[in-house]
């Protein structure tokens, strides 16, 4: 029997930011993202993270290496945007509704996590840092 | 269907339908998968869970049995028909 967790409403979590600025020639960028909710789901023998208001996913041998690989890769994609649109407008999109309804659903489990770091891309060649501010790491129940 | 996708396989049925991948630096593991307005970097497990693989047909329009059966993939260019 799976055991009921108490569910976290949208209401209940704080809005998601992201800011995006840069130089006037467009050779550096800061992009910030803050409270993204990130579920945590298993799969086999793996787990597989995929991001609420932006719509980006991975996967990992664990629940931590899900998120190392969730964060990693989300930096990586937004100095790619940078790389080719110079902004970060194209990943702001939500994900499905089959992915939220895993959120809203009794078995999934908030499970938080907050990292702070900063995160700047130089000449558009280097990936420094990015921040990512209060990722929410949503943990479904197994 | 088998039980197992790999890395591999999920690169080339991903570029048998239009996805350009390429690593994210030169020599680094993190690939970039580009396929129009969807662009994103991704470091691909050696075997891929099902959420993954039907996350990636989502995002890249890529039939999801494709990935378990890449025969039925579109051909690359340079295939060589046996």
């Amino acid at each position: 029997m799976t055991e009921t967790k108490a569910k976290q409403t949208p209401e209940s979590m704080p809005d998601t930011t992201a800011l995006h600025g840069s130089v006037e020639d467009g050779s550096a960028h800061v992009v910030g993202i803050g409270d993204l909710r990130v579920v945590l789901i298993p799969d086999d023998d793996c787990w597989f993270a995929q991001g609420l208001e932006i719509d980006y996913a991975a996967q990992g041998d664990t629940i931590e290496d899900a998120q190392e690989k969730f964060q990693n890769g989300l930096a990586a994609t937004v100095h790619e945007h940078l790389k080719i649109h110079g902004t970060i407008n194209n990943i702001l999109r939500i994900a499905p509704q089959g992915a939220w309804d895993l959120m809203l659903s009794a078995t999934a489990e908030p499970h938080t996590f907050s990292q702070v770091t900063y995160h700047q891309i130089s000449e558009i060649q280097g990936l420094w840092s990015l921040p990512f501010q209060g990722i929410k790491y949503l943990e479904q129940a197994v | 269907m088998p039980a197992e996708v790999t890395r591999d396989t999920v690169i080339d049925v991903l570029r048998r339908h239009g996805v350009a991948v390429y690593p994210c630096e030169p020599g680094s593991d993190t690939l970039v998968l580009v396929k129009s307005d969807a662009i994103e970097a991704q470091l691909l497990p050696a075997v891929a869970g099902r959420k993954l693989l039907h996350y990636l047909a989502r995002k890249f329009g890529v039939p999801i049995h494709h990935f378990f059966n890449p025969l039925e993939a579109p051909r690359l260019p340079d295939d060589h028909v046996q």
